[in-house]
């Protein structure tokens, strides 16, 4: 390193020292220290000294502290208000629902204020979280969830057919891990960059133990949350170019999880053929006993006024409403029911604008790392939302996860509230976020000739 | 020399012209806007950056680190295609102010520009 390095490092320092915001400082302090290299380079090439030669780049540059100042006025990170009050009007009407059903006659359980403060001091300590943390150790995260569930499906008890993860007095279900895997298996796709058609391999890969888990717990849903997440994450990036090497054949391999998720499904649905019949059950309720819940669901929502509480078809006793399930499973179905359809449209409507702004700051993010993050979040969003909703219309092809941040079950709440707030981070902070790894190399020739001197590439 | 108020006003069209032929790093950018403007512009590179950075923060530039030649890794600008639409209107801009500078310096007389 020249001596005169001091002096630029002591130049970009004062520089970033006027921009408040910290995260801005290594990008600009490399670009900045670039270009007085490449001016202090090339006064030396002129013949100058090496003194003179970084006196007269610094001079060049300009006052550090007006330059500095000037950047202050662009790197201010994003408040994302809109995003924030709708997540905790989204929390406000999961705490009344909740409250709602817990203070109902007929439940044996008693309303606590506790989950929804702990979602909500989660939410926000993810916001001003600094996501990039994640993606310091992407491949050990990738590793790390995986052992974790493969502890949690070896030793947790089975409920209801499902295994659950147990542990201090709290249990949680391991279907909500189709949550976290298009996380962390994001990461894994960061990882790769520039690591060409192995790289994209290894992400292929990877795609497989997360599926097998998901398999065993057993959670079709998740499974196809996950392998969709999956499949939609790898053709963007491929499509960024993140990979490097040719773009087409990165196309095709993006299929192969695709397939792999089909191939899957197909085996499942013929080796237990009773899992089809959710799909006759959907087109004909009443042809099948197990049809009973979705009759029911269909019944009560055709019963149902615009404003106000809707009526009971008459073959069914008032006691339908207890049906086991339905307080927990069916808020959605019960609002309606309750409180009319305009409680539905409105909640609905919350979704919608959210992942409208959700998918709009995704597509602005700059980092390939801001942007694979946010995008897993919000792709899990929008699935669980969807299938939560249609199932509560009666219309439900797959078991429904959750209604985020507002149906029953506090697994799901906390992981939710975790996950938009890391979201909202991205887009609180993405602006400034570099990717890390090696940039593409583009195919350069043998020999260039750049500022001044011949470049005799020997690498290739 | 020129006057600097009169420089200051266009930078931001003259760096949006320069991307508009090719992707390039700021250091570049210096030395080509001198080279093609036979050294009238010498742009402050504490001028340049502040602008590329708020170009880039409002869409109008994307930036890609790439290693490019040289074995120095490289902070390209690429114009995006709102930066295109915003050069077209700073053209477009510019041509109206010099006809009308023109006209009021040729005693009221429009002169074709080029």
């Amino acid at each position: 390193m020249l001596p005169s390095s001091d002096e630029i490092t002591r130049y970009s320092t004062t520089v970033c020292e006027q921009v408040r915001w910290k995260k801005a400082h290594p990008g600009i302090a490399k670009e900045i220290e670039d270009h007085l290299c490449d001016q202090r380079d090339y006064y030396l090439s002129e013949g100058e000294e090496e003194e003179t030669a970084t006196e007269k780049a610094i001079l060049q540059m300009g006052d550090p502290v007006s330059v500095g100042l000037e950047l202050d006025k662009t790197y201010k990170p994003k408040p994302q208000w809109i995003l924030i009050l709708l997540t905790v009007t989204l929390m406000l009407v999961g705490t009344g629902a909740r409250y709602f059903i817990d203070s109902s006659e007929a439940s044996l359980r008693n309303f606590s204020i506790v989950p929804h403060i702990i979602a909500i001091a989660i939410f926000f300590a993810a916001y001003f979280l600094d996501f990039t943390t994640l993606a310091k150790y992407p491949k050990a995260g990738y590793s790390l969830i995986l052992l974790l569930s493969m502890v949690g499906l070896a030793l947790g008890p089975e409920v209801n057919g499902r295994a659950w993860f147990a542990f201090a007095g709290f249990a949680v279900s391991l279907s909500y891990l189709a949550l976290i895997f298009p996380l962390t298996y994001s990461l894994l796709i960061y990882s790769m960059r520039n690591k060409g058609t192995k790289g994209l391999l290894l992400c292929v890969i990877g795609y497989v133990p997360y599926g097998i888990i998901l398999l065993l717990v057993p959670s079709i849903t998740g499974f196809v949350f996950y392998t969709f997440s999956a499949f939609i994450l790898l053709f963007v990036t491929v499509r960024r170019g993140w990979f490097g090497g040719s773009k087409k054949t990165g196309l095709l391999m993006v299929l192969i999880p695709a397939a792999l998720g089909a191939i899957s499904m197909i085996s499942i649905f013929l080796l237990q053929p009773y899992r089809l019949q959710r799909l006759t059950i959907l087109l004909d309720p009443s042809s099948d006993p197990r049809g009973y819940q979705t009759t029911v669901i269909r019944d009560l929502i055709s019963g149902a006024v615009f404003i106000g509480k809707g009526t009971i078809p008459q073959q069914y006793e008032s006691t339908v409403l207890l049906m086991p399930g339905i307080d927990t499973d069916q808020i959605l179905t019960l609002l309606i029911h309750n409180y009319g359809w305009i409680v539905f449209i409105g909640i609905t409507l919350l979704f919608i604008v959210f992942s409208i702004l959700g998918f709009k700051y995704v597509s602005k993010q700059r980092s390939v790392l801001g942007f694979l993050v946010s995008l897993s979040i919000l792709l899990i969003f929008v699935m669980q939302t969807v299938s939560y909703i249609a199932g509560n219309l009666g219309y439900g092809l797959l078991t429904q996860l959750s209604l985020p941040l507002v149906s029953y079950g506090r697994s799901a709440l906390l992981l939710n509230a975790g996950l938009i707030g890391i979201m909202l981070s991205v887009f609180r902070t993405g602006d400034v976020v570099q990717d890390g790894g090696q940039p593409y190399v583009k195919d350069g020739s043998f020999i260039s000739y750049e500022n001044g001197k011949l470049i005799i590439n020997l690498k290739g | 020399m020129i006057d600097k108020s009169l420089i200051t006003g266009s930078t931001t069209t003259l760096i949006l012209k320069l991307l508009e032929e090719q992707d390039m790093y700021g250091y570049q950018m210096i030395e080509t806007l001198a080279k093609k403007s036979d050294d009238t512009f010498h742009l402050k590179a504490g001028t340049l950056y502040p602008i590329l950075h708020n170009l880039e923060k409002e869409g109008m530039v994307e930036a890609y680190e790439e290693k490019a030649e040289g074995a120095k890794i490289r902070k390209y600008y690429h114009l995006t295609s709102k930066g295109r639409k915003l050069l077209k209107g700073k053209q477009q801009e510019w041509m109206e102010y010099t006809a009308a500078v023109n006209k009021v310096l040729n005693g009221g007389v429009s002169v074709a520009l080029i």
